[in-house]
């Protein structure tokens, strides 16, 4: 071999600036991407030599520089050397610039020599009206992995008064998302800051039963997220505007005696959209929430505490009527799905939590995931978590009225 | 010494421990209330921003924000923990630690942990971090606001863009700088960057955390009852007000990196 006599081998597809570049990176792991043609270079040598750090590195780099001039391009280029996400970014901005770009020699030539880009670019454009709606039709048609569309939830089964002990509770399961949450009433003292309002904590807690990477502390971050998520939903503002729990209907004596309620989840099998069912199953458990009725002895002084009597047998119920429910839609590519199991949230990018109550009025909202979204999209995802509010607050209201039911029976 | 001592003394004699109960302002409605700090609905707080406050660190920035401060120290990209696993990206461990003389109730509850998971989420998708295999940055911060009564949501906003600054400070590679505001609604009015006082009293409350550049949020949320026109507009608010911290914060990076070279 000429190599093993030379003692040498000849790279000659690359400048000496990127292969100075690239063994650079191998060694420090630091590059420096001065130009676009830099990264473009760098991207190629990471496809050929399995470098992924520096392709994906070189990638997110070039996908900020794409715009409507070198869009088709990089299309070609992304192709070439297999860069999913620069392929995406460019082509989503091809879209855009459909009607500009189709006058250009460029795009004329890519019909010539790449016609199967072509095709991938009209794949995701619906130019005219029957392919737009052709295409609509192909996304309301669409089907997950389970069969179901991309708005639907799955079955819910709810049965309530399951914990003897609490003063309400119910059972929620979503497919394989199965949890349970405990309403329990306490007789404590308001705080100075609000003499007239009752006092809610909600907790979750990601037990072990459920994955075995809750163990230990490992379920921590996510109960964190989850009780921090669902009191924003739950809780209102500040004044409490917006609460899906009116305190003040918590209240005994003003400033002495109000009830305390602590609202628990537990998660025995997490199959994803945890937040959504734990929602959902708060709302149930609070509708079966009776609250016993309290008798104030009449007489006491100003410092003391009243002595109070709690009934056995009279129980106020609850009103439900306000509780938001939650609805996560995850964003998977371009489109959003409700309902997620948790092979499909590994895909997610991001998602967001949007808590409405029966008026259609937003009442929290969280977005989980780190990557950035555009505005826009935010927007437009409220608007579709609203639409499907709808439909699953009539769904959930029917399950809970037949739980109860079924517990009044047996 | 001794008038200092004496002066000391005549504090104590003078000093009542009477418990420092503040009037509680009634929420009004009406269109011509002022706020607090005699600001306009729309106008965010002073903010003072400097880098490189702490030596030791590879990157640093001290932000005040009408009375919060905030330092945070960025250190790293080092040497990711034993025991965590491999990772072909880099990690980000964020932690807000909040001074125990910083509230009224002694002690750290809770809180600190959802602010440095909040923080991290918000911060986390403006970094490359496939720039840094195997190896971790932290991001360390301290914080301190006067008046506070615990740890209220409105000192978020400035921890995060503090934050993002101190990581710019540090060289760490980003997208774009992360920066925060969150608007409080009060009756049928919507302020802007609300201090504590105005938060107690709010209705409901949004923060967003936004890269100006790229025109994208990382971070979302809202508490309260709002109609969708009312999140609009609040958003758009928010994202015009960070638009214009983010030119701050550029023109404080390019003003420290300028004073260094000369």
């Amino acid at each position: 071999m000429e190599e093993s006599q030379t003692s040498t081998i000849k790279i000659s597809e690359v400048s000496y600036h990127d292969l100075c570049a690239f063994v650079n990176y191998l060694y420090t792991a630091e590059v420096n991407l001065v130009d676009d043609q830099r990264a473009e270079d760098l991207l190629a040598m990471g496809e050929k030599y399995q470098v992924k750090h520096l392709k994906a590195y070189c990638e997110n780099f070039l996908r900020s520089k794409v715009s409507a001039s070198n869009a088709l391009k990089y299309l070609t280029f992304a192709t070439k050397y297999k860069a999913e996400d620069l392929t995406e970014a460019s082509l989503n901005v091809i879209i855009e610039n459909m009607n500009k770009l189709k006058l250009q020699d460029e795009y004329k030539e890519l019909v010539k020599k790449d016609p199967h880009l072509v095709i991938r670019i009209y794949d995701m454009v619906g130019l005219s009206a029957g392919e737009k709606h052709f295409i609509k039709g192909g996304i309301d048609q669409d089907l997950r992995s389970d069969g179901r569309k991309r708005l639907t939830y799955r079955p819910i089964s709810i049965e309530t008064g399951v914990i003897p002990q609490a003063n309400g509770s119910a059972r929620l399961r979503m497919g394989d998302t199965d949890v349970i949450a405990t309403v329990k009433a306490e007789i404590g003292k308001p705080s100075h800051l609000h003499p007239n309002r009752g006092k809610v904590a909600i907790f979750v807690d990601c037990s072990a039963i459920a994955s075995p990477v809750f163990e230990g502390r490992g379920g921590e971050e996510l109960s964190t997220e989850l009780s921090v998520a669902l009191q924003r939903c739950l809780l209102g503002g500040k004044s409490g505007a917006g609460a899906g729990i009116d305190l003040l209907s918590l209240n005994v004596m003003e400033g002495k005696i109000c009830w305390d309620l602590y609202i628990e989840g537990l998660v025995i099998n997490a199959d994803g959209n945890l937040l959504d069912a734990l929602g959902a199953a708060i709302k149930a458990a609070l509708s079966n929430t009776g609250i016993p009725k309290v008798n104030v002895a009449a007489e006491f002084s100003a410092e003391e505490q009243p002595e109070v009597d709690i009934s056995d047998e009279d129980f106020l119920r609850f009103d439900t009527s306000s509780v938001p429910v939650v609805i996560t839609l995850t964003k998977v590519g371009k489109h959003y799905i409700v309902d997620a199991t948790s092979e499909e949230e590994s895909h997610m990018s991001s998602a967001i939590s949007v808590s409405i109550n029966s008026r259609g009025q937003i009442c929290g909202l969280t977005k989980r995931g780190g990557a950035g979204v555009d505005p826009s999209v935010v927007l437009d995802m409220i608007s579709v978590a609203k639409h499907v509010s709808e439909h699953f607050i009539m769904k959930l209201d029917s399950e809970i009225s037949a739980a109860e039911a079924d517990e009044a029976v047996s | 010494m001794s008038s200092k001592s004496s002066s000391t003394t005549t504090m104590i004699t003078t000093y009542s421990p009477s418990p420092t109960v503040k009037n509680r302002q009634p929420i009004i409605k009406d269109v011509d209330w002022a706020r607090p700090d005699k600001r306009g609905f729309h106008q965010c707080r002073p903010a003072y921003l400097n880098t490189g406050t702490v030596n030791a660190a590879s990157g640093s920035a001290y932000v005040e924000f009408g009375s919060t401060k905030v330092i945070v120290s960025v250190f790293g990209p080092r040497e990711s923990k034993k025991a965590s696993m491999y990772s072909d990206i880099g990690r980000l461990n964020c932690n807000v630690s909040y001074t125990t003389f910083a509230t009224n109730f002694r002690g750290q509850g809770t809180e600190n942990k959802e602010i440095s998971s909040m923080l991290h989420k918000a911060l986390e998708g403006a970094i490359i971090l496939e720039s840094f295999p195997k190896t971790t940055v932290d991001v360390l911060l301290w914080c301190w606001n006067p008046v506070a009564v615990s740890f209220l949501l409105c000192d978020l906003p400035v921890v995060i863009s503090c934050a993002s600054l101190a990581l710019a400070d540090a060289g760490i590679m980003m997208y774009d700088l992360v920066t925060s505001v969150s608007v409080s609604c009060l009756g049928s009015n919507l302020i802007i960057d609300p201090i504590t006082e105005e938060e107690t009293y709010q209705d409901g409350s949004l923060m967003i955390t936004f890269m100006p550049s790229r025109h994208e949020v990382t971070q979302l949320t809202l508490t309260g009852e709002w109609s969708t026109p009312r999140i609009h507009e609040a958003m758009q608010l928010c994202m015009d007000a960070c638009c214009k911290l983010g030119e701050i914060m550029r023109s404080c990076l390019k003003d420290a990196a300028a004073s260094s070279e000369s």
